[in-house]
């Protein structure tokens, strides 16, 4: 408990919805006290991170008499580029997670005052996409929480190891490269051995394991794959389709048990892939929003399937922020699912101009 | 899609044509370029028209900002102006035994964000008497089409040396019969672009490289405190981005203000540069924007709300970035073109120049109010290798023929020096 009673009470309520909507699922009551509780955050975060209260400032926006989140401005990612959001000092930090990059100063961070909600809510989804059946032997293809201690995506994969992991982990991913040896090896054991296993990594660890493994397994049943992230041009782009094709073939796993996870920085929450069809199925904790690029406005309901920006609204971000606007293009798969777009189609071709960052960043 | 036997065909017809093109006489091929160039400026030709219906679709700017590029740019290519560069920049009597020497080929690679872009270097190849092969990919070969066509319809001996074709950019097997049979070749394009050519060219063929490029701007605190001064720094400013919709590399991303914080001038210097973008809007209205650049746009307007200030409006979005500590903890948030312009304070030229040093090279141009003595003060200040043009603000997108590409004069590169001591 900090010194902060306000914040603790809405963590707790936070807590305790996540909880409550993990177990049981969502339903309209449900949804409407999560809408309540991302209002109040709303509100107390409107008091406390001075840039969100700007941003509601120059937009207009009055948490205060809102009656719905999504009457609210949502936080852009790169404003973690560019200024401290947190709804506590500095010296209360117990973790910085960051963006990855390539210049210093220039990566988003994200200043977390306590780790239970973010644990609470990984652990939950995680739990119900990934590990259904129980603990399994973990191949990670995914960098070390010590390797990177400000990786979200390292630590998540450490608790997992935490939560879910039978035996010591495996890490064929270290140094900042794919150690191909280490991972055949896990898998002649986990397959003699007829014990399902889980690889959790990358998709360009995935991409590059293609471009150097020979063997292919068949692995036991109950073995998953999860993949997430883009390829960051660290290799060739592969389509998701075929990729899950080619890990499919490598690892002898059954279509659905291979599923994508989309997380960020910036976020608290994950979102696992599911089948039947397969689509991004947010936890019943995040209210999402697809909205207009140029005006944000949510796309039209009439169109549910219309394409446009990603806005999560996440419960468990209470020190930071509670709604998230990214620049990722999705649509709506009715009823309870999201398929990524990824990258705008017919950009204008940018040539000699522009990219200031990129010819900085070189 | 063509083949690299098509290619190879075009750049051998090309070189079998440099004889010839050499052969017409400088004043022939200037007489037939500013024909041509006049041909398509002029919005009541059929080739003017036709150049007015098309380029909007391919180029992503709107017709009436097509017009204006296609006249401010093609206007001034008359005879004498030709005449003159020539003289200035190719003189007939060179130093004592020194022989131009033009490529036999020259390769031409375009990029796609302005469009007018290819005139200058094909003007230029023509002027020294080399043929030209105009690569472009196919959101960018309209405008060199059109150009050939204009040349065409003026002179078809001329244009017989200038050819353009179309493919992917990167497309090894088309790009390679070109860089074999070239003697210079010349991109645009983005700093990878040109690296993953310089890696491929024989090592006796020159590139003339233009990378990533970007703008800036300076207003001196004598203007900047001035209302009328400042209006009309305003004013000129919102020209120089509105042009080409701040695609360009020439096109102003920034602009510092000397002591722009006090009385809130700075503030006000935004607020309007924003309108008028406004308009601006009216006369050159914004292209369309993608979904990429819109939602690129959205995270920086929020970015400057939430940090700084920020006027908005359909012309385009003006920020005011009073406390630069605050964003530049992420580095300097530079927008994503299309109208967007960030306004920073700054303590004078020297301030000015440590805050553009970063850029190098890259900075192509830098438009600054107050006049020749301003001008030159902060030319004294920026440091190597920064080579901007230098312009008042209002003529950052209107670069004359006489000016010097990337820092050098405008042959260099292009032509070879054949010295015969007597």
């Amino acid at each position: 408990m900090s010194n902060d009673p306000e914040r603790d009470h809405l963590a707790d309520r936070a807590a305790a919805l996540i909880d409550r909507l993990a177990a049981q699922g969502s339903d309209a009551t449900a949804d409407q006290e999560r809408d309540a509780l991302l209002l109040d955050l709303a509100r107390f975060q409107a008091r406390r991170v001075e840039p969100y209260r700007r941003l509601l400032q120059a937009r207009g926006a009055d948490p205060e008499t809102a009656t719905a989140p999504g009457q609210l401005p949502a936080i852009p990612t790169d404003l973690f580029r560019h200024a401290r959001l947190a709804a506590h000092p500095p010296d209360q930090d117990v973790r910085i997670f960051r963006t990855s990059g390539t210049t210093q100063g220039r990566r988003g961070a994200h200043h977390l005052k306590d780790l239970t909600l973010y644990d609470r809510a990984a652990q939950a989804a995680a739990r119900a996409a990934l590990f259904p059946d129980g603990p399994l032997t973990l191949i990670h293809l995914i960098p070390s929480e010590m390797e990177a201690p400000d990786s979200s995506l390292a630590y998540m994969a450490a608790r997992f190891q935490d939560w879910f992991g039978k035996g010591p982990a495996i890490h064929a991913w270290q140094d900042d490269r794919l150690h191909p040896d280490r991972l055949a090896e896990a898998l002649d054991q986990a397959t003699a051995e007829a014990r399902p296993v889980a690889l959790l990594g990358t998709s360009f660890a995935f991409v590059q394991a293609e471009e150097v493994l020979r063997h292919r397994w068949t692995l036991p049943p109950g073995s998953r794959l999860m993949q997430t992230g883009g390829f960051k041009g660290r290799t060739r782009e592969v389509a998701p389709d075929l990729l899950r094709r080619l890990l499919a073939d490598r690892y002898g796993l059954p279509d659905h048990a291979i599923l994508a996870e989309y997380g960020m920085t910036e976020l608290s929450s994950q979102l696992y892939e599911t089948t039947g069809p397969r689509r991004l199925r947010p936890p019943a904790w995040l209210r999402i929003e697809i909205v207009d690029p140029e005006t944000l406005e949510p796309v039209r309901p009439d169109q549910p399937s219309q394409a446009g920006l990603l806005r999560i609204e996440d419960l468990a971000n209470v020190d930071t922020a509670w709604a998230v606007q990214t620049s990722d293009l999705a649509r709506r798969i009715p009823p309870d699912g999201l398929e990524l777009l990824g990258r705008a189609p017919g950009a204008i071709p940018r040539g000699c101009s522009l990219a200031v960052e990129e010819a900085l960043g070189r | 899609m063509i083949t690299p036997e098509q290619v190879a065909a075009h750049a051998d017809r090309l070189l079998a044509e440099g004889p010839n093109l050499q052969a017409l006489g400088i004043e022939r091929r200037i007489q037939a370029l500013a024909k041509a160039a006049a041909l398509l400026g002029d919005p009541n030709t059929d080739l003017g028209r036709q150049a007015r219906a098309d380029l909007p679709e391919s180029t992503g700017l709107s017709r009436q900002m097509v017009d204006w590029a296609l006249r401010t740019t093609l206007a001034p290519i008359t005879p004498e102006a030709l005449q003159v560069f020539l003289q200035t920049f190719l003189p007939a009597e060179s130093a004592p035994g020194l022989q131009p020497v033009p490529p036999r080929l020259a390769t031409l690679i375009l990029a796609g964000n302005v469009f007018t872009a290819a005139v200058r270097p094909i003007l230029l190849a023509f002027l020294a008497g080399a043929p030209v092969v105009c690569k472009s990919s196919s959101r960018s070969d309209r405008f060199p089409l059109l150009f050939a066509d204009a040349l065409h319809q003026v002179d078809p001996a001329v244009a017989a040396a200038l050819a353009v074709v179309t493919f992917p950019g990167g497309t090894t097997a088309l790009e390679d019969p070109l860089l074999d049979r070239s003697d210079a070749v010349l991109v645009y394009g983005s700093d990878a672009t040109v690296q993953a050519l310089r890696h491929r060219l024989p090592a006796h063929v020159r590139l003339l490289a233009h990378g990533h490029g970007v703008g800036a701007g300076y207003v001196p605190a004598a203007v900047l405190h001035d209302p009328d001064l400042s209006a009309q720094a305003a004013a000129s400013l919102a020209l120089d981005v509105a042009a080409y919709d701040q695609r360009g590399c020439l096109s102003p991303q920034a602009v510092w203000v000397e002591g722009g914080g006090a009385w809130g001038d700075g503030r006000r210097f935004a607020q309007k540069v924003q309108e008028g973008l406004e308009r601006w809007q009216h006369h050159l209205p914004l292209g369309p924007i993608s979904d990429e650049v819109a939602a690129a746009q959205s995270q920086w307007k929020g970015v400057l709300q939430a940090t700084g200030d920020l006027f908005r409006g359909e012309g385009g979005n003006v920020a005011w970035a009073e406390n630069p500590a605050v964003p530049a903890q992420g580095g300097l948030p530079w927008g994503p073109g299309h109208r967007n312009l960030l306004v920073l304070p700054c303590d004078g030229p020297e301030d000015l120049a440590r805050h553009l040093a970063p850029l190098g090279t890259h900075l192509k141009a830098l438009g600054a109010a107050g006049g020749p003595e301003i001008l030159q003060q902060v030319a004294k200040a920026l440091p190597p290798p920064l080579c901007p043009r230098l312009t008042p603000l209002g003529q950052m997108q209107t670069p004359p023929l006489a000016t010097p590409d990337d820092g050098a004069p405008p042959f260099e590169g292009l032509l070879r020096w054949r010295h015969v001591v007597a």
